[in-house]
Formats: structure tokens, C-alpha cells, sequence
């Protein structure tokens, strides 16, 4: 039974190893890095001097 | 597992102008069903406070939640797009935003709104990223116009009900706006998703060969994209004129209450209203028609060319904004230039980016570009600094003005020899 467990789980690790993709490493870096630093930003008060709404500033921006 | 745009058989038949048009109407479609997921967010903002008492302040928190995970995940989002193609990605993001408002009608606590932003921002993202990755892959004759067409349906769609929704919340309560319009926006991005396809290798033009829009031969991959010197010069002129736009915008109410014009009535084509209502008024529409408008320019004499008209226009425009805004007049038809002269890049840089990096991952490349938006606005509160520390709006308007005039010239001094040089080295790999 573990045997058979084994097998299976080795063979689907097999096939995501072979689906890697470079392209798909930048993508998620590129989302979560944002995403990351943005949240630290938005939750530090990093410009204490007249704050501005940040929110309403991305609703503009869009 | 197949990439959605890859050339299964070159010897597919053209597509008819119809099939690529319906495309692109479906995409837009999506795109003004989204719209009010960001633009009508503000009139609902008031009455859950009236409800639940928690604050405006912690209720937008749910607001810069959507943007964020509606603008950061673009470049994942975008992967999964050209990796399984828009249909399914599109369609379950229907399901994604209605379920995102539906939440939104029952929440009864901070949480659970904040749960429905994550929610809508993640459906929102796909549906934009996708149905401009869509209209790039579909047009590569009209790249310029197909995407400003779609940026411009995001942009301008929520016309088409803020009126509704805000008689609906004043007949109903907010919660049955957010159920119905919700279930309503959802099921018609379902549905009209079901239409939405990526096109085969030989259904669309082969790259441009003309010497006014040059386009790459070659599909280049997200993680080859981002090693590019050329795109992070893009993006960097991403970033200074959203920025630098930006930054100017947020001080027009500042400038027309110092000059005492913000209540003085202007009348132009018709139309009365008060300078700073009327400044404010015109901004949607002038930001909505200009990306279809500059994207067409572009698609006619180049992207680098369109870029330094526009930047270098919006340069000026800011400068003349700050020269003569005490004429409540020249207040509100310079802000509207301001306006006209910044949407734009919307169209551009998609466009410019496909037409570099290929078709294939085109809506990857372009949702990493697209994260420059996020970034840009990260940096107008520097312009709050800039003011406290120098005690007048003037230093902004300076900054911001120079932003822009550094990235026109970028545009044809930097950008275009760069990519005239790896296309050269593409077309001779």
C-alpha cells in the first residue's frame, strides 16, 4: 500500500518537475514581490508629513 | 498542457474582420462589466458607514485591498491566460466578482468586506488583464487602437450605471445594489466569456513588416522578458508619467481653492458648472477617449513618436496648468489636456510591449508592465512631502512637469534606438 502511495505521489512529482516553467517564476515573483511590498508600504505610515489617501489615489490612477 | 496562443497549425485560416471585431466587443464588454467594481465603489462607501458605523476610513480599506490584489496579481493572473487561454480564466472571474458582491450585500462585519474586496480585485484582475491580452493578440495590425478601446471600456463603463446603482441604494439599501448588480455584472462577463478565445497561429496578420510599427518575429517568455533592458526602460517611463500625471491631478483641488476659482462658474460648449466640478468632470471622459484616440496615432506613426507627443504635451500642459490657473477658464481647459494627454498610457505601453515581446505571452509581459501603475503610485505621496517641505504645490507641478518632458524625450532618444537594436538582433538570431 505505502508502495503504491509512493508510486503515485513520485510519478505527479515527476510531471510537475517536467511542467516547470521559468516563465511562470517571474510571473509569481513579480505578483507577490508587488503585492508584498506594497502591503508593508500602505501599512507603515512611511510619510508621516500631510498623508495623503492612498486608496483614492490608486482609484485616480486606474 | 498547450500555451492558448501557440501556432498549433500555421496554416489556419485568416479570421474574418468580424470574428477579430466580436473579440474585442466581448473583451470591452467584460471591461465596462468590472467598472463599477472599482468607479462605483465610492457610492456605497457612505451608506454601509450609515449602517454599520465603521468608519469611512476602515471601510476604504477595502477598497485599496481590491486595487491591490486587482493590480499585483495581473502578471500571475496574465500566465494562467496565456497558459489556458481567456475563456476559462474570464468565465470563473465572472463567478469571482459576483460572488465578490454578494459577499459585500451580507457582510456584517469589517472581515467579510474585506474578504469580498480580495475577491473582486482577483476576479477584476484577470478580467482586465485578459481581455487586454485578448484585443493585443487579436489585432497586431491596430495594436494601439484594440488595446486603447478596451483600457477606455474600464474606464468609461461605469457611466453606463453609476446613475442606476446610486437610484437603486437610494430605493433599496446598498445591499440589494450590491446583490443585484453583482449577480447582474457577473453573469454577463459568464456568458459573454464563454464567446472569448485566443486566436490560432494563422488567424491573425503575421507582424507588422511596415517601418512605422516594427514588430518582433519572436515570442519572448516572461522570465527572458523581464532580463530586457528595454523593459525596464519602459517601465520606468511607466512609472514617470502615471507618477508625474498623477501628482498633478491631486493638487488640482489644492490650486483652485488657493486661487479662489474652485466655485467661480465657467461656461464652455454649453455646459455651466463650477471650475473644479468642471475640471473634474471632463477627466473621465477626456482619460477614457484618449487611449483609443492615441492608440490609433500610434498604430499611424509609431509608437516612440505617439509617446513623445503625449508625454511631452501632458509636460507642457502641467506647466501651463501651473502658469495660468488663476483664469478659471485656462483652469479647467488645461486640466482637461492634463487629462487627455495622460490616459494614454494605457494603450501605448501594452501595445509597445507586445509588439517587442511577442505575441505569445503577451498578456504576461504586459500585466508586468501594467505593475507599474502600482508603483507609480507609491510615489505620489512624495509630492505631500514636496509641499509640506517646501511650503507651495508649485515644486510638485515643477517635478511633475519635468517627469513627463524627460519621458518624451526617453521615449525617442532611449527607448526607440533600444528596441530598433533587439529587433535587429532578433530578426538576425
Amino acid at each position: 500500500m505505502l508502495e503504491l502511495i509512493w508510486r503515485v505521489v513520485y510519478r505527479e512529482w515527476q510531471k510537475i518537475r517536467v511542467a516547470y516553467d521559468p516563465s511562470f517564476e517571474a510571473a509569481v515573483l513579480f505578483s507577490l514581490l508587488g503585492l508584498v511590498v506594497t502591503t508593508l508600504y500602505l501599512t507603515r505610515d512611511l510619510f508621516t508629513v500631510a498623508p495623503v489617501n492612498t486608496a483614492a489615489l490608486f482609484h485616480v490612477l486606474q | 498542457m498547450t500555451i492558448a496562443t501557440a501556432a498549433q497549425s500555421s496554416t489556419t485560416a485568416r479570421a474574418s474582420e468580424a470574428t477579430r471585431w466580436g473579440q474585442l466587443i466581448f473583451g470591452i464588454i467584460c471591461m465596462v462589466m468590472i467598472a463599477n467594481l472599482q468607479y462605483g465603489w465610492t457610492l456605497f462607501v457612505n451608506p454601509i458607514d450609515q449602517k454599520y458605523h465603521w468608519g469611512r476610513a476602515a471601510i476604504q480599506v477595502a477598497f485599496t485591498i481590491f486595487v491591490l490584489t486587482e493590480t499585483w496579481l495581473v502578471p500571475l493572473e496574465g500566465y494562467l491566460i496565456d497558459k489556458f487561454g481567456p475563456k476559462v480564466m474570464i468565465c470563473g472571474s465572472g463567478v469571482l466578482v459576483a460572488i465578490a458582491w454578494v459577499i459585500n450585500s451580507m457582510a456584517d462585519s469589517l472581515f467579510l468586506l474585506y474578504v469580498g474586496a480580495a475577491i473582486g480585485g482577483i476576479g477584476a484582475g484577470v478580467i482586465y488583464g485578459g481581455s487586454v491580452g485578448n484585443a493585443l493578440k487579436w489585432f497586431p495590425d491596430r495594436r494601439g487602437l484594440a488595446a486603447g478601446l478596451t483600457a477606455a471600456g474600464f474606464g468609461a463603463g461605469s457611466a453606463l450605471t453609476v446613475i442606476p446603482i446610486a437610484n437603486m441604494i437610494a430605493s433599496s439599501g446598498y445591499q440589494a445594489a450590491f446583490f443585484w448588480f453583482g449577480l447582474g455584472q457577473g453573469i454577463v462577463v459568464v456568458f459573454v466569456a464563454l464567446l472569448l478565445r485566443a486566436p490560432q497561429g494563422g488567424e491573425v496578420p503575421p507582424p507588422a513588416a511596415s517601418s512605422v510599427v516594427q514588430q518582433t518575429r519572436r515570442d519572448y517568455g516572461p522570465a527572458e522578458t523581464i532580463r530586457q533592458p528595454v523593459f525596464w526602460v519602459m517601465y520606468a517611463m511607466f512609472v514617470m508619467v502615471g507618477a508625474g500625471g498623477l501628482m498633478a491631478i491631486a493638487q488640482l483641488a489644492p490650486i483652485a481653492n488657493d486661487y479662489k476659482i474652485a466655485g467661480i462658474p465657467v461656461s464652455i460648449l454649453g455646459l455651466t458648472l463650477p471650475a473644479l466640478t468642471f475640471a473634474l468632470t471632463i477627466d473621465r471622459v477626456l482619460n477614457g477617449v484618449c487611449r483609443p484616440f492615441f492608440g490609433w496615432v500610434s498604430d499611424q506613426i509609431g509608437r516612440e513618436n505617439t509617446m513623445f507627443i503625449a508625454f511631452f504635451v501632458e509636460g507642457v500642459g502641467i506647466y501651463a496648468l501651473l502658469s495660468f490657473a488663476n483664469n478659471p477658464v485656462l483652469f479647467v481647459i488645461l486640466s482637461g489636456l492634463v487629462f487627455f494627454a495622460w490616459g494614454e498610457i494605457y494603450s501605448l505601453f501594452p501595445a509597445t510591449c507586445t509588439d517587442i515581446f511577442g505575441r505569445k505571452f503577451a498578456t504576461t509581459n504586459y500585466g508586468m508592465l501594467y505593475t507599474a501603475k502600482g508603483t507609480a503610485s507609491l510615489l505620489v505621496p512624495l509630492s505631500s512631502v514636496l509641499t509640506a517641505a517646501t511650503g507651495s504645490w508649485h515644486a510638485v507641478f515643477y517635478v511633475a512637469a519635468l517627469l513627463n518632458i524627460v519621458a518624451a524625450v526617453m521615449a525617442l532618444f532611449v527607448l526607440k534606438p533600444m528596441r530598433q537594436r533587439a529587433m535587429a538582433q532578433d530578426a538576425a538570431a
